[in-house]
């Protein structure tokens, strides 16, 4: 689920069926080598965030291609190098589920309408795309959907309680 | 255990509009600069042949967007902020 836009409206729940990969994050907290007689003794040092990094189906009318490359252009304008300047401006948040099965019934019909139950949740804090990749196209491409991806900088993520805010 | 709606294939399906785009739907359209003189090549009179050229360019690719970022250091962290735009060769 990914807000702020920056552009007004976002369709959330279309990019919840729409968005086809992302990932649970990795966390990196770099190990600070000291030497100490031939041997090396290694401490904590600081916590690094990788990008985030979302595929998504592109359907005909490129909803969320659109939005994110309007997301985009208010960060930075195509033909010059003008954009929002506060940071709180153009930086939103999203967050990812882990779901588990639905429990099948007692009777042994499978629940198809009933909820899912959230494992696992995560939380980005202060994202923004920097990349929105390109699409190939090609004749010789055939039984295929476009997609493409969306690289985001974040400036942290955390565990959420499951539930908060899906 | 917390929850979720769960989403149904038939709501994926109402989601896909248009069963999503296809990537070998497209055409390209390049506007030669005039100053460029294609004596005998293009189309014979020395114009770029546009048309021929929408059916002939098998492959191209729709632009990526590419703004790159700032890396703030702050007491162990890193705040990132937005740089500049940059764009791929097509």
């Amino acid at each position: 689920m990914i807000q702020g836009d920056g552009t007004g409206q976002f369709d959330t729940d279309n990019f919840r069926f729409l968005c086809k990969a992302a990932a649970l994050p990795a966390s990196t907290v770099a190990p600070i080598d000291v030497p100490f007689r031939g041997r090396i003794l290694k401490v904590a040092g600081d916590r690094t965030f990788e990008v985030w990094t979302v595929t998504v189906i592109n359907d005909e009318n490129f909803s969320h291609r659109r939005a994110f490359e309007a997301w985009m252009q208010n960060v930075a304008q195509y033909g010059d190098s003008s954009g929002l300047t506060n940071p709180s401006d153009y930086m939103g948040n999203a967050s990812v589920y882990q779901l588990g099965r639905t429990a099948a019934s007692t009777q042994g019909e499978s629940t198809t309408s009933g909820p899912a139950n959230i494992l696992a949740q995560y939380k980005f804090q202060d994202i923004f795309p920097t990349t929105i990749s390109d699409i190939p196209l090609s004749y010789d491409t055939g039984d295929t959907i476009e997609e493409f991806t969306v690289e985001f900088q974040i400036q942290y993520f955390y565990p959420e309680s499951p539930g908060s805010g899906a | 255990m917390a929850q979720i709606p769960t989403r149904n294939i038939s709501q994926f399906k109402s989601k896909l509009i248009g069963g999503g785009a296809r990537p070998n739907l497209f055409e390209v359209n390049v506007t030669f600069p005039t100053g460029v003189n294609l004596g005998i090549q293009g189309d014979g009179t020395g114009q770029f042949d546009t048309d021929n050229f929408r059916f002939l360019c098998k492959a191209a690719a729709l632009p990526a967007s590419t703004v790159a970022p700032i890396d703030v250091p702050f007491r162990g962290r890193i705040l990132k902020v937005a740089g500049d735009r940059t764009f791929d060769s097509g």
